[in-house]
């Protein structure tokens, strides 16, 4: 098969450059972000602080949800963290999951978050909602910026995925429905002023 | 549906039928191509993204076989088991092998035009096992016992009140009921139990990249996910082109797919599969399926550089009046129109017909192919080598008689403007197709000649 493949395959070709664009400053980062994070649906609180963002997140929960956390800081009481090789399938009645993911993208409110937060692959797709808490510094601007960082070896991953906003499908006459088979909503805790 | 050996025009007559729905059909498609055109200008660099795109991907078709070995090698490290098949059976035979090896009799399955091209749903039904498709739009075609009409949405030319009837029949909704909001949540609940209870699942491939061997899917639904995760065995179906370099070149796709597509900025996941899970397995598919000789043709190789994005079946003024049906193949629309042709140049004659060259679907291509002047060149080969049909072949050799000689083009210009004034019905009539859904237009008082000529005195 390869054999006949090279055979007709086209002269080579060369690579373009990579793309660069330059960053633009943390505000208005911040801004698109948010800006297109609420334009596919997902809904964005803001908190100056981790502790700030922690607490929002605590009164926007109801009660009896069941709710899971990857966060050591939010593993306490009232929340189930989840372990390493656990069946996913004992998660099907989930409400909530929160995660802290590790790249944001202000072009299309992309979250990247690898296995390493996710602990078992299926829980941001399993839950009914996601929960992301999003440190202003992690935004950059675009998907080269955000490409080139989930590439780099310190960020070996055996799954990642960019996660932006909840599920959704406009199959039926192009109406959007929000809540296909994944979360039927996502919040989004943004913090930090990004220094 | 199939097809049978009924032609696009005989096809797109009966979905003209309903002057209503065509409209509708029309108007929504082009909808889209507006939701797509906004997208693309709200980012200045646009242009360049193309461009880039399209040089990668002639890089990919350069290099593509050591690409492959590359990605094969890297993907065996990663722990993925990578198959390969020649040709659409290879590639059923081995999917049934891995199910039947474990035992499984139901997968289920999120979007791959990979398979409908192999037909794998059949084959697998006609061995026992039950396969599901989890796009929603996939399992409506499906319930109703047809092929998808377009590539991203699949289900596009049917109405809410038919796929209310559909999950009557099929999911127990209420008679009667057709709010998209209630019929997405009941196939939610449907497809969360065979989520939850299938041990094997197949995905399509967006993206593989060559210089890590991961694969990349994206979905708005996160059925390739949930299906993926909660299974034991992953098998991903792709088409040997879907490689890219490396993996930094994935931001430039990432950011035209969607946004060419439907003019979102990203799809919902955009999940990277690079090892599997501990206890899970993942079995990759390379499949060729004609590529290989397509590869060799010069002239209509760029179309292997096709990301499956749409842009040019929502722009196509042809396919928004056609429907996807009419180009009885498993990819419609333009794109659809220069794949087929390689596989079978017979049985496909007509589709490189099925366009009004006006080149929209080229401008709107986000890896810059030359579609409508590939569907030119088919035409001239599928005509050369006889597969025309014979009112096409006669009514050529007639122009090229009449156009290469400027009297009879004098004499027929003028009893053609006279026959249209004083005898319309010799032209509107059922036996030219050009008044099929038309009006033949007013035939003008002189020709330009005759007019230069009066001018010139």
């Amino acid at each position: 098969m390869l054999a006949a493949l090279r055979h007709n395959q086209p002269e080579h070709s060369v690579l373009p450059p990579l793309l660069y664009f330059p960053l633009a400053p943390a505000a208005e980062l911040k801004e698109q972000f948010i800006r297109i994070a609420t334009g596919i649906g997902s809904v964005v609180h803001t908190a100056d602080t981790f502790e700030g963002a922690l607490e929002l997140l605590q009164k926007t929960l109801q009660p009896g949800q069941k709710v899971l956390s990857t966060l050591p800081e939010l593993s306490s009481d009232g929340f189930i963290y989840p372990g390493k090789d656990q069946d996913p399938h004992i998660y099907a009645d989930l409400d909530v999951a929160v995660f802290k993911p590790l790249v944001a993208v202000a072009e299309n409110s992309a979250l990247w978050i690898t296995e390493e937060q996710l602990i078992v692959r299926a829980l941001p797709f399993i839950t009914q909602h996601i929960y992301m808490l999003v440190d202003v510094s992690v935004l950059v601007g675009d998907m080269h910026e955000a490409s080139r960082i989930t590439g780099l070896k310190s960020q070996e991953y055996g799954f990642g995925t960019y996660i932006a906003g909840p599920s959704k499908t406009a199959d039926i006459e192009q109406s959007l429905v929000l809540g296909a088979h994944g979360p039927r909503s996502m919040t989004i805790f943004l913090y930090g002023s990004g220094t | 549906m199939e097809a049978g050996k009924q032609t696009h025009p005989e096809l797109a007559g009966g979905f003209n039928a309903d002057e209503q729905r065509v409209d509708w059909h029309d108007e929504t498609l082009w909808w889209i191509r507006q939701k797509r055109d906004k997208a693309a200008h709200g980012i200045p660099e646009w242009e360049l993204l193309r461009e880039t795109a399209s040089q990668i991907k002639n890089n990919v078709l350069s290099g593509l076989a050591d690409y492959l070995e590359n990605f094969e090698a890297r993907a065996l490290e990663n722990g993925i088991k990578v198959h390969w098949a020649a040709d659409a059976a290879a590639h059923n035979q081995i999917v049934y092998s891995i199910l039947k090896e474990k035992e499984v009799t139901q997968l289920v399955k999120s979007k791959s035009m990979l398979t409908e091209e192999c037909h794998l749903n059949t084959f697998l039904e006609e061995k026992g096992i039950s396969v599901i498709d989890s796009d929603l739009g996939e399992r409506i075609v499906q319930l109703a016992k047809e092929p998808p009409s377009h590539i991203v949405l699949p289900c596009i030319h049917k109405k809410k009140e038919e796929i209310g009837e559909l999950f009557h029949e099929h999911l127990g909704t209420a008679a009667g009921e057709s709010d998209p909001q209630v019929l997405t949540e009941a196939a939610r609940q449907h497809l969360r139990e065979v989520f939850l209870t299938s041990k094997a699942a197949l995905t399509g491939v967006n993206f593989a990249i060559a210089e890590t061997g991961e694969f990349v899917v994206c979905t708005n639904e996160g059925n390739a996910d949930l299906g993926a995760h909660l299974a034991d065995v992953h098998i991903a179906s792709m088409g040997i082109e879907k490689i890219i370099p490396e993996r930094a070149h994935l931001g430039v796709f990432l950011r035209l797919l969607t946004r060419s597509a439907t003019g979102q900025p990203i799809t919902t996941y955009s999940s990277h599969f690079k090892k599997p899970a501990p206890g899970q397995e993942i079995h990759l598919i390379l499949v060729d399926n004609g590529r290989t000789e397509h590869m060799g043709r010069e002239d209509f190789r760029a179309s292997l550089k096709c990301i499956r994005c749409g842009a040019c079946m929502n722009t196509c003024p042809v396919y928004r009046r056609s429907g996807g049906h009419s180009y009885h193949y498993t990819i419609s629309g333009p794109i659809g129109a220069i794949l087929a042709p390689n596989l079978d140049r017979k049985k496909y004659a007509d589709l490189p017909f099925a366009s009004t060259l006006c080149g929209s679907c080229s401008n709107v291509c986000p890896v810059k192919i030359d579609i409508h002047q590939q569907l030119y060149k088919w035409r001239q080969v599928i005509v050369q080598e006889g597969h025309a049909d014979l009112a096409k072949k006669v009514s050529m050799k007639g122009m090229s008689l009449l156009l290469s000689s400027p009297n009879a083009y004098r004499i027929a210009g003028k009893s053609g403007r006279w026959l249209l004034r004083h005898a319309p019905f010799a032209m509107n009539n059922k036996f030219n197709p050009w008044y099929k859904q038309r009006e033949m237009p007013s035939p003008p008082e002189q020709s330009f000649s005759e007019w230069y000529k009066k001018m010139k005195k």
